[in-house]
């Protein structure tokens, strides 16, 4: 049922709208980068704006990657090697470079950061992940392959971890219980005298 | 023999479906289901757009600086909400600007809450508290959908409306505690949504006639299940700080194990699901109005994207 597919050409993108970009994020309970969604911007520099407002806002991220759509190629973990390497040879030069490797292990749960890996070309890298889930049958499901010069890391503690007081933005900036025991006395008070 | 080859496609993608199995955005789906996901989210985007706008209101009206700044908060984590779902419409096929074209068009639908007019800050708190309960309530099954990047973005979506919530009845019971003009407004904010909310989760529609959770799994939950879920949680709270339920038929029933309630007003829903409900037309003159307003920002933004892409070809 599911088929091979490049994620930079499943989907038709008006140019004039932006691009997309992935975003990965990764905060301190999470032990790998992992994928959060993406975004639609006018540019890179837009793009790591809007990550930090659509990603970060509530100090929910210590590190975001921020990675354009058309440089991550999708491949699933059961496809066939000589297709896969025939279709890559024809998209991208055989240059050497370092890859970024994530991959989906459960069904429905998102893509983590694996490792990066060196290759000389796509060709390569995608025969190395293939290759990777022979030797691991079952435990990888997709993989997505970038570049590691594709992406862009937001970490700056100052647009991340602001030093403001920001408590209404945390959950642990409302604290409820004195108010509520005042308004069930209040409640109780009244019944009482009914 | 191609028709049959779709058909039958179509039942192995059900049965996929009916085992629990997981769609991601690149794999195949029958047109069918993409066009049930494209109207369910779409109008998930729509309302949460929409939603900013009673809010957006009050920010000038807030009573407290702190009031102000969660009140902001909220509201762009609401926008926050919409752009991320456009863009799960976006790569299933139906572009942004259409759907918002759609919208100010009076064409989109979206959620029945925000059709109705605020009168007072207590709306605000009824909103916060009760409208985001509602929505948490459906947005958690949704964390079970087929569609695994609408399940996945509803786990970032229901974090989010958390801090809304409490935000919300924060708001209600220092108002509960604070004077009995103010316990008035809030009770007087009850009564007006009260109906709206009963009528939230939609009609209880028998669940094998609920094609977007029978046939396609979009939904985990049938809508009177998600209406008693509600029920369930939110009726103690209101009671417990003095608040009054206006429906005189509410009550739980311990023998069938559920809330049983006075008719909801669903004629009024059926009003709203044609753009006619009481603020409706207010609320889509509002968008256009700033989508207009808007205008310039986009040509810039469209100028900086095209100059981008002449750079990188």
């Amino acid at each position: 049922m599911l088929e091979p597919n490049a994620l930079s050409t499943a989907y038709s993108t008006s140019v004039d709208e932006g691009e997309v970009f992935e975003i990965f994020q990764q905060a301190g309970r999470d032990p790998l980068p992992r994928h959060g969604g993406n975004l639609r911007a006018p540019d890179p520099e837009l793009a790591v704006h809007y990550a930090r407002e659509f990603y970060g806002r509530r100090q929910e991220s210590d590190k975001i990657w921020i990675i354009p759509r058309r440089r991550m190629v999708e491949l699933l973990a059961d496809a066939n090697p000589a297709a896969v390497a025939e279709q890559a040879a024809s998209e991208v030069s055989g240059t050497p470079e370092t890859f970024a490797l994530f991959a989906q292990q459960q069904p429905g749960r998102p893509m983590l950061w694996l490792h990066n890996l060196e290759a000389s070309g796509l060709a390569e890298a995608e025969a190395a992940a293939l290759q990777l889930a022979r030797e691991h049958a079952g435990v990888y499901l997709r993989f997505w392959l970038c570049p590691l010069a594709a992406i862009a890391l937001l970490d700056l503690p100052d647009l991340l971890k602001p030093p403001l007081d920001r408590s209404y933005r945390r959950l642990d900036g409302y604290d409820i219980r004195e108010k509520l025991a005042q308004a069930r006395q209040r409640v109780k008070a009244e019944e009482a005298s009914h | 023999m191609i028709q049959d080859n779709v058909e039958a496609r179509t039942a192995q993608f059900r049965d996929y479906l009916a085992a629990g199995g997981k769609v991601e955005a690149t794999d195949w789906m029958p047109d069918a289901y993409r066009q049930s996901l494209i109207r369910f989210i779409e109008m998930h985007a729509n309302s949460e757009l929409m939603g900013a706008l009673p809010e957006r209101d009050w920010i000038m009206r807030a009573p407290t600086i702190h009031r102000k700044l969660a009140l902001t908060a909220k509201i762009q984590d609401e926008v926050g909400h919409a752009e991320l779902l456009y863009r799960l419409v976006e790569d299933l096929g139906k572009p942004r600007s259409a759907c918002l074209d759609d919208l100010i068009a009076g064409k989109g639908k979206f959620h029945n809450t925000f059709h109705y007019a605020t009168y007072s800050w207590a709306d605000v708190g009824i909103i916060a508290w009760l409208v985001d309960a509602a929505a948490i309530v459906s947005q958690h099954a949704l964390r079970d959908s087929s569609y695994a990047p609408y399940a996945r973005t509803m786990q970032k979506i229901c974090w989010e409306e958390s801090f809304h919530m409490m935000h919300g009845r924060d708001m209600i019971i220092t108002m509960m505690n604070g004077t009995d003009a103010q316990r008035q407004m809030v009770q007087e904010s009850l009564d007006r949504w009260w109906p709206a909310l009963m009528v939230f989760h939609g009609p209880a529609t028998p669940p094998e006639k609920d094609k977007d959770l029978q046939w396609w799994r979009i939904k985990a939950k049938a809508n009177e299940e998600l209406r008693q879920e509600f029920l369930n949680v939110q009726v103690p709270r209101l009671r417990e700080v003095g608040l009054v339920i206006p429906d005189p038929e509410l009550r739980y029933d311990a023998e069938q194990g559920r809330w049983l309630y006075g008719e909801p007003q669903w004629d009024v829903l059926r009003a709203i699901s044609r753009n006619q409900g009481p603020a409706s037309a207010e609320r889509i003159g509002f968008r256009r109005l700033s989508y207009e307003d808007g205008q310039w920002v986009r040509q810039v933004m469209q100028q900086r994207s095209l100059a981008t892409q002449a750079n990188i070809a």
